[in-house]
């Protein structure tokens, strides 16, 4: 018993009023229907959510393959003077087929 | 093709999800529940819940979380419908005019994954930087939320665990931490991953724990200081945090399983677990301290607090108040009391219900007290919360005193000396005499007025003044002084004759005697004569009530005898303003002025219950559009009362209907009560604002609830009721229920007081003689404590529903189908039973049988029983035969002169024939996976032919045919089609193929169709035509009504409702069109033939503007190649007339 009393006592109260007026008609329902939302105004969203473009699985060994391999696309950076053929990409999106 | 309107009469009811938090406001506290495609928001305050706001989303809510990112004021609203679509909603605006604003929106899905089986998981980190959603098996998909990003990318991480029950993030955590709950073929076993948001990885496992629980199934995240997971299981609780553990194993909740919790405090060390059989449980985290000031867990402690309904979902409100959220039992608000009730123990008191008619899984359409109106009666509920609901479209008088006195004649209130100025007396008139009952709070006391006139029928009474009251009699009007108690006026007819008819509006009196017609008015305290008239016929009916913005009378209205005309006459010269003729020979027997929403209307109510009713024109006194309903059968009395400010009529009669307006158009509404003769409003100290209603016995004092358009009647059964039949020969209802009984030492045990022990009258199969399954196992060794479902048939009075009388089935045997028909030539009507007999070890059921009871005198006898080898899915009436499915056949039946059913013929090819309707000759047969296929009955042959079949691979739920060639199917993905048989096809087989023509997405799983309505089927004046009426009921809860129009209206409609889902913005940025098309894991494709009603009746609640924005460029076609706009006026006009067809 004392447990439940334990529990029972000081239960949270965010508000001492909430329910301190409520007319107990013996459980019938006295709670009214809310009025219906009809929204004729438009905002735009703010945050757009969007999936992801890359196949999960080319993701996934793409960065397998990133830690199995770290050296392999440090090697440039140690020879500026060094002629590459590669140019660095300037745009963001991984992109794949 | 064929074109459908279908619309809901009644929204779900079951709750699928609830939530606590600010949402509205960062002060406010709300409740905010979701019903499928509905969220309803309300305000926690001193006097209770509050609604706020009801929104619609274009898709069926799968989860709902609230959350609050650290740079926000108020929780925003997190939701993921079951076709992946993702919102953010933010509150904006006070409560009154809530907007919802979405923040953020997408769709998740993925083209390729395996939708897990345990459904969708999305749960938000603690500190709200990344949502987490388990849509597919191996599969993690996070939506990091950034503030200021455009985009919010949702990236799937591999996850090595593929069969996970629950998830969620963990409390405390430097990185967002999952824990989730897995299965593999060793058992289940918790694991943490901690995620990299970065990396869109994860990075490490913190912590995992192998071989808890085997039936473990919840996870609950545990706050900050302690952190940590409590794992429910179905015989332990376990508490974990990565460092320590502690398990419990309370005996209290191994009977059943939990199924969700409540957090009670924010430290969270206390829960309330909610079970499968309703039982409520606190959970504490008994904590201590450690010498370095850390908090652990030492101890969970788990009790019983008491029963409530079977939650879906609970939440804690405030001051131990929670909301209890069902799918399967009315919804609660209970309070979590300090002390334990004396007599039950239980620390719960249930403060409010909330109707739930879920699941609906039959339902019938009934018109029992024959008034043309229908009534549905559903089998809702399961398990201790199983009850049948009655529907009717009405208005509820909730009943607060009875006084017992018969053959009242008339009924007026007065003020009598009250101090208040409330009515404090009832005038009580009889055939030659008249009775005044004083009214002093809850006391009724007899007295006598000096001065009243006792000795005859009062045929009017009320107040002129506080002080003094007016009262006609057959001899004479009499103005009464309460004072001097005294008569101080009295007026005679000059003939002699009595007074017949009389009107009084308490300054002008109109009476008639005979055909003499006098005009009297009061002034002065005293009766003056000001005019009289001799009319060509008898009087019938007069009624001299003003407008509304004034006392005095400028008309009177009369009816006449003979002429049958009812004529407007002027005041105070009583000329002839308007006379209308209304045809017929039945006269006029009441007849009212009455003003709703600013027009004026006259009402003329005949004898044969019948009622006129017209526009009237104030200025030059004249009738005009005239219409006419009918109201009942008996003479109708017509009587103004007011309701919450607004005026209304009621008409008395043997079946009471309250008139009032609504959108400018007249609605009658019945009233759930049996007989009215008599009524007036009463508004005295013990009764405010109620009316008084006499019929043959007594007087009833209530109050009408809100007008409101859905009354159900609750019929709790404590066990699912499953099938539900109705017979009119024997005034009973059959049901079909399932009972769960508990294996004890000694055999089955029963648990639960339901309706099956009530019954009046037992019986059991295996007491039957016929009996001839003779090898059925009776003593099956069952488990100790191990769940078993019993069948019951049980028979229920009509109106009382009290059960006459219960037959238990045998043991293992499942009920299910059930109708009640008349066969062959015998003239008696039986309650024909299906069943099925189920053994675990078995695919399908190989045995059966079909059970005919007669009832006689309350009781049910066993008629006839027949073997069949399989599980009696449906059953139909054909012809006078018996149709019956019967695993993947379907068969009929003769029944013979010997009463006994003798197979004449069958059709195989089916995989499950799970349902059949019948029409004429031919018979739809709904299957388990292969749509519906339509069969024929050859008469001279004695066999079936297959007409025609649906060759879609429909998952079938519910069928009905909708005429001769055309049919209506639910499915499994809770789609809606119509499919057509082409009988002008060329060449037989393109006629064995059947087209569907069209198909929608309702949302909800139809379990049942049923012909029928919920309204008066008199609406001969509406010119929008709709044909036949459907009702469909559905596991969440909803009826609603499918009809069909024609194609020119179609076409309109479908434009109207193109319109309004791009007027009306779509809360989450869903498509209207992406809703509604046909969705099913087979195939999606756009909606076609269905116009959805839900939206299309939204546009009467546009503001006017919107309206005409909406209808500006709609065309109609008139006739081919004749296009012709539209205006507003006849849009509002069709919409509403498509309200009243519910």
């Amino acid at each position: 018993m004392s447990v439940i009393s334990e529990f029972l006592n000081g239960l949270p109260s965010y508000d001492s009023e909430n329910f301190s007026k409520y007319a107990n008609s013996q459980g019938r329902s006295q709670t009214k229907k809310p009025p219906v939302h009809i929204p004729t105004t438009d905002s735009p969203v703010d945050q757009v959510i969007v999936p992801e473009r890359t196949n999960v699985l080319l993701r996934y060994l793409h960065q397998k393959w990133e830690k199995e391999q770290p050296g392999l696309k440090r090697n440039n950076e140690s020879d500026p003077l060094a002629f590459s053929l590669k140019r660095p990409r300037l745009d963001n999106s991984d992109e794949s087929s | 093709m064929s074109y459908q309107y279908i619309v809901t009469a009644h929204k779900t009811t079951a709750v699928s999800a609830c939530a606590t938090g600010h949402f509205t406001s960062s002060k406010h506290l709300n409740l905010i529940i979701a019903k499928n495609t509905r969220l309803e928001i309300f305000l926690v305050t001193p006097e209770g819940l509050q609604a706020v706001k009801e929104i619609g989303i274009y898709g069926r809510i799968a989860v709902m979380r609230l959350f609050r990112p650290s740079y926000e004021q108020k929780d925003l609203l997190f939701i993921v419908t079951s076709r992946y679509d993702v919102m953010i909603l933010e509150a904006r605006g006070d409560p009154e005019n809530l907007e919802i604003h979405t923040k953020a929106q997408g769709n998740v899905a993925d083209k390729i994954g395996k939708v897990s089986e345990n459904g969708i998981i999305a749960v938000i980190d603690p500190e709200s930087r990344v949502i987490g959603l388990r849509l597919y098996d191996g599969l993690l998909k996070i939506i990091p939320l950034e503030k200021d990003l455009l985009e919010l990318k949702a990236v799937s991480i591999r996850i090595e665990e593929s069969d996970i029950h629950d998830l969620n993030f963990l409390h405390g955590c430097l990185n967002p931490t999952i824990i989730l709950l897995h299965q593999d073929p060793h058992g289940r076993h918790i694991k943490t991953h901690e995620i990299s948001l970065k990396e869109k990885e994860f990075i490490k496992v913190p912590w995992k724990q192998d071989y808890i629980d085997i039936d473990a199934s919840m996870i609950i995240p545990v706050p900050e200081p302690l952190c940590g997971a409590i794992i429910i299981g179905q015989e332990s609780i376990l508490y974990h945090d990565g460092a320590n553990y502690i398990s419990v194993a309370p005996p209290i909740i191994k009977h059943s399983s939990i199924v969700c919790y409540a957090k009670v405090d924010g430290a969270g060390s206390r829960y309330i677990l909610g079970d499968l059989a309703g039982h409520l449980f606190m959970l504490m985290l008994e904590k201590e301290e450690k010498m370095d000031g850390i908090f652990v867990v030492k101890d969970l402690k788990v009790e019983l607090l008491g029963e409530v309904t079977i939650p879906e979902c609970i939440t804690y409100l405030d001051n131990g108040v929670l909301y209890i959220g069902s799918r399967v039992g009315d919804s609660q608000l209970v309070k979590l009391n300090k002390g334990p009730n004396p007599e039950t123990g239980s620390y719960v008191t249930v403060m409010e219900t909330f109707t739930n008619l879920a699941p609906i899984v039959d339902m019938v359409v009934v018109d029992i007290e024959r008034q043309g109106q229908g009534q549905v009666v559903t089998c809702s509920g399961g398990f201790k919360e199983g009850s049948l609901r009655v529907i009717r479209n009405g208005i509820g008088i909730e009943e607060v005193a009875t006084i017992e006195l018969g053959g009242i004649k008339g009924m007026w209130a007065l003020n009598v000396k009250s101090e208040s100025g409330q009515d404090n007396t009832l005038v009580l008139s009889f055939v030659g005499h008249t009775r005044v009952l004083s009214l002093n709070g809850e006391e009724v006391e007899e007295i006598n007025v000096a001065g009243f006139q006792s000795e005859q029928q009062t045929m009017y009474c009320g107040n002129y003044r506080p002080d003094i009251v007016v009262q006609v009699v057959p001899s004479s009007v009499k103005l009464i002084c309460l004072k001097a108690n005294t008569v101080i006026s009295e007026w005679k007819p000059d003939t002699g004759r009595s007074v017949s008819v009389v009107a009084c509006n308490n300054q002008q009196v109109v009476c008639a005697s005979g055909s003499e017609l006098y005009y009297l008015e009061i002034c002065a305290e005293q009766v003056v004569e000001k005019k009289r008239v001799t009319l060509d016929h008898e009087v019938s009916c007069i009624d001299v009530t003003p407008l509304p913005d004034s006392n005095v009378a400028e008309y009177v209205a009369i009816g006449l005898w003979t002429d049958m005309t009812c004529r407007i006459l002027k005041l105070p010269s009583l000329e002839t303003a308007h006379t209308e003729f209304l045809g017929g020979d039945i006269i006029s027997r009441s007849i009212l002025f009455a003003s709703f929403e600013g027009i004026h209307y006259v009402l003329c109510a005949l004898g044969d219950g019948s009622m006129f009713y017209f526009n009237f024109n104030s200025t030059t006194g004249q009738l005009f559009e005239k219409k006419r309903v009918t109201l009942g059968t008996q003479p109708i009395v017509l009587r103004p009362f007011k309701s919450m400010a607004t005026t209304n009529v009621f008409a008395c009669s043997d079946r009471p209907t309250v008139i009032y307006s609504s959108n400018h158009k007249l609605v009658f509404s019945n009233v759930n009560l049996k007989e009215v003769t008599f009524m007036c409003s009463l508004n005295t100290d013990a009764y405010p604002d109620s009316l008084a209603l006499a019929n043959d016995q007594m007087v009833s004092i209530g109050t009408i609830d809100e007008i409101q358009k859905l009354h159900i009647r609750s019929v709790p059964l404590g066990e699912a009721p499953r099938r539900i039949a109705h017979q009119e020969s024997s005034q009973t209802f059959g049901v079909v229920t399932s009972r769960l009984d508990v294996q004890g030492p000694t055999g089955l045990e029963t648990v639960r007081d339901g309706a099956s022990s009530r019954a009046q009258n037992t019986s059991n199969s295996l007491n039957s003689p016929m009996n001839i399954i003779k090898n059925v196992v009776t003593n099956q060794p069952h488990d100790l404590g191990l769940e078993v479902e019993t069948y019951h048939f049980l028979l229920l009075d009509q109106q009382t529903f009290e059960v006459l009388h219960a037959h238990q089935m045998l043991p293992t045997e499942y009920c299910l189908s059930l109708i009640s028909c008349k066969l062959g030539d015998d003239p008696n009507h039986y309650y024909v039973v299906g069943t099925g007999l189920v053994a675990p070890e078995e695919s399908e059921p190989k045995q059966g049988r079909i059970l005919l009871f007669h009832v006689d005198d309350g009781k049910l006898n066993f008629v006839c029983e027949k073997e069949v080898k399989g599980a009696c899915y449906s059953l139909a009436s054909f012809n006078g035969k018996l149709l019956a499915s019967i695993n993947s056949t379907v068969r009929l039946f003769e029944w013979t002169a010997e009463k006994e059913l003798r197979l004449e013929c069958s059709h195989f090819n089916n995989i499950i024939a799970l349902y059949v309707r019948t029409k004429g000759d031919f018979i739809l047969v709904g299957d388990l996976m292969r749509a519906v296929t339509l069969l024929q009955y050859k008469m001279l042959e004695g066999s079936f032919e297959e007409i025609a079949r649906d060759y879609n691979p429909n998952w079938m739920t519910a069928i009905e045919i909708l005429d001769d060639d055309t049919f209506l199917g639910a499915e499994n993905s809770f789609n809606l089609f119509v499919c057509q048989k082409d009988s002008a096809a060329t060449n037989d087989e393109e006629r064995q193929l059947m087209q569907e023509v069209a198909q929608f997405h309702l949302g909800d799983m139809v379990n049942v169709f049923r012909h029928g309505s919920l309204v008066m089927q008199h609406l001969g004046e509406s010119t929008t035509q709709t044909f036949g009426s459907i009702l469909y009921g559905t596991v969440g809860g909803a009826i609603g009504v499918i009809t069909q129009i024609s194609h020119e209206l179609y076409d309109l409609l479908n434009q109207l409702q193109e319109r309004l889902a791009s007027t009306i913005k779509s809360v989450g940025k869903i498509d209207h069109s992406f809703w509604r098309s046909f969705n099913s894991d087979v195939k999606t494709e756009p909606s076609e033939g269905f116009i959805d009603g839900d939206l299309v009746e939204l546009f009467l609640d546009l503001p006017r503007k919107d309206m005409e924005e909406v209808v500006s460029g709609l065309q109609i076609s008139p006739s081919p190649g004749n296009k012709t706009e539209v205006t507003t006026e006849t849009i509002i006009k069709i919409v509403e007339d498509l309200t009243r067809i519910h």
